[in-house]
């Protein structure tokens, strides 16, 4: 609260009992002293005791208020210390964050890196276990046809043996396959 | 003039310690009926006698400069090291498969993981799962856990076949959902009779024992645990049942005489080492009363023991899934893999009703002479070769014109 303020508070939290007077010609004092002696008769005993009363309520909420007040500045000054400190340690995190960006930017294209070799591993490996199979394949067929051949040869062979035999002649020697 | 096919055969041979050498040595007398065989093995020279007396046997590696004296080569192919030298031949002659085991992954780990080439075995995931299986395994290798995965890796072999023999439907469909054009043909596998089994006595049991068995080499997948745990429970209402272990284990999956221990079933549990030959393995077979057979997870394998529980007339206790599934319901009880319970229900059942295992056994006998004989398994193999052939001879025309 402002200090200006407070003064204004400060001056007007005690009420003081009101002077009687008379703007009569002449009459006017007697008039007003009249009325302060009745005033004092009748009045002054009870009024007085409600303005004490009055005036300790007001100084004990004007001090409440300063109270109240002070408490306020404090709390402010925290929350101004608190502040700075978040905006401090917000920066501070901030850079953590962009470290922590670049680093997993950078651990990302290593692990790309990587997959791309486990990649191209297992293309070759692959390549190679397909061009085991395939020269299975062929061993298999070439299996196939040597047993052909050799039952060719053997139909061969029995067919010549029975033209030498029709002929009168022995056969050939059997050239080997 | 009718020529038999000539066939390069590779496969292991006895002595050899896997079943597939058994399963060859029991089918070839049949297959030469049909087929003109010589064969291709990694030892040819301890290979067994009569073999060697019958056959033409020469080195797996020795195979390239013979190739053309052959119509086709026949592998034998299982998730084993002992395919490791003919599965490289394979990838550079393919020819028809018999494929033993679905699943590979085994196999494959052994070949190149176990041998230092970790860009084999990425190799592998990546041609059966493409880049996201060479990933998988990376990360799986990260943190030790190589075989943490149910690929079977056996897709470079379905590619390179020119045929495939399996044993079952199972097997079949799972072929054909990766390579649907494949020609595939389930052929029951072969299991010899005739062989007069001689039970043993186990000393210390009492003669009316009944007997359980898992025979054949104990691995983790045969659920031994799981089998001697429902054995302890039918211990409280049969104390007459005995449990046979025939067959040896694998050290680094299992540990039976630890398990027997921690489940204090003393000398009501019995354990044999590794059995050399067919005829005392059949021998310790038909000792058992009844054959405990599981198997989780299957990697689509038929068993041979089984099959000669089977033959000698012994009922089975099988896991419900794979190939054990196919089996004749009147000759086995097949439970839920992994479901104890079921399990114990089963033995307890195959224990308190004599007449039961009797009949069942009975006509396992029957279904594995009737429909697992090595004749009519080699007849199968003839007619599907000259098929795969007579295709690609017909190709062939079809080509050129």
């Amino acid at each position: 609260m402002e200090e200006e303020k407070w003064r204004y508070l400060q001056s007007r939290q005690t009420l003081r009992e009101h002077p009687f007077h008379s703007n009569v010609p002449l009459l006017g004092p007697l008039i007003a002293w009249f009325r302060e002696c009745w005033n004092s008769v009748s009045t002054r005993w009870y009024v007085r005791a409600l303005i004490e009363q009055q005036n300790a309520f007001n100084a004990a909420v004007v001090a409440h208020l300063r109270t109240y007040e002070d408490r306020l500045l404090n709390l402010q000054a925290q929350i101004d210390v608190l502040k700075q400190t978040t905006d401090s340690e917000g920066l501070n995190l901030q850079a953590q964050i962009d470290v922590l960006k670049q680093t997993t930017d950078s651990e990302g294209l290593n692990l790309q890196a990587q997959i791309d070799v486990l990649k191209q591993t297992t293309d070759s490996e692959g390549w190679l276990i397909q061009q085991d199979r395939q020269q299975t394949a062929l061993i298999h067929d070439l299996a196939e046809l040597t047993t052909q051949l050799a039952l060719k040869s053997r139909a061969l062979s029995d067919l010549e043996q029975r033209l030498a035999h029709l002929e009168g002649t022995q056969p050939p020697a059997q050239e080997a396959v | 003039m009718k020529h038999l096919p000539r066939i390069a055969l590779f496969s292991p041979l006895p002595p050899s310690q896997t079943g597939i050498a058994d399963y060859c040595a029991e089918l070839l007398p049949e297959l030469s009926k049909h087929l003109n065989i010589t064969i291709f093995t990694d030892e040819p020279a301890i290979v067994d006698e009569p073999l060697r007396r019958r056959f033409p046997v020469y080195e797996t590696g020795s195979y390239a400069p013979r190739r053309w004296d052959f119509d086709l080569a026949l592998y034998h192919m299982g998730n084993s090291a002992f395919h490791d030298a003919m599965y490289r031949v394979f990838l550079r002659y393919p020819g028809v498969v018999v494929l033993h085991d679905y699943g590979l992954l085994q196999f494959m780990a052994y070949r190149t993981f176990s041998q230092g080439d970790l860009i084999g075995y990425l190799r592998e995931f990546g041609y059966a799962l493409g880049v996201e299986g060479v990933y998988s395994l990376r990360d799986s290798l990260m943190h030790s856990r190589p075989y943490a995965f149910t690929a079977s890796l056996n897709n470079r072999l379905l590619d390179l076949s020119l045929g495939l023999i399996v044993h079952s439907q199972y097997t079949r469909n799972q072929v054909w959902q990766h390579s649907p054009r494949l020609p595939v043909e389930v052929i029951r596998a072969p299991i010899t009779q005739g062989h007069i089994a001689h039970p043993y006595q186990v000393p210390g049991w009492p003669a009316d024992a009944v007997i359980l068995a898992s025979v054949g080499q104990v691995t983790a997948a045969k659920q031994l645990d799981q089998a001697l745990r429902a054995f302890k429970r039918l211990l409280e209402t049969a104390p007459q049942a005995r449990y046979l272990v025939v067959g040896g284990w694998l050290p680094a999956e299992v540990n039976p005489p630890l398990l027997i221990e921690q489940l204090g079933l003393g000398d009501t549990v019995h354990c044999t080492e590794r059995i050399e030959n067919i005829p005392e393995f059949v021998d310790w077979v038909a000792t058992a009363d009844i054959v405990v057979n599981l198997r989780n997870p299957t990697v689509g394998e038929t068993s041979a023991a089984a099959l000669r529980a089977m033959a000698a007339g012994r009922p089975l206790i099988v896991s419900d899934h794979g190939w054990y599934a196919e089996l004749p319901e009147d000759s086995c009880i097949k439970v839920p893999p992994a479901d104890e319970e079921a399990l114990y229900v089963a033995m307890r059942r195959l224990v308190s009703e004599p007449a039961l295992r009797q009949a069942m056994g009975a006509r396992a006998a029957h279904h594995a002479a009737e429909m697992h004989s090595p004749a009519s398994a080699a007849e199968a193999y003839a007619r599907f070769i000259g098929q795969v052939l007579s295709n690609l001879d017909r190709r062939l025309i079809e080509r050129s014109r």
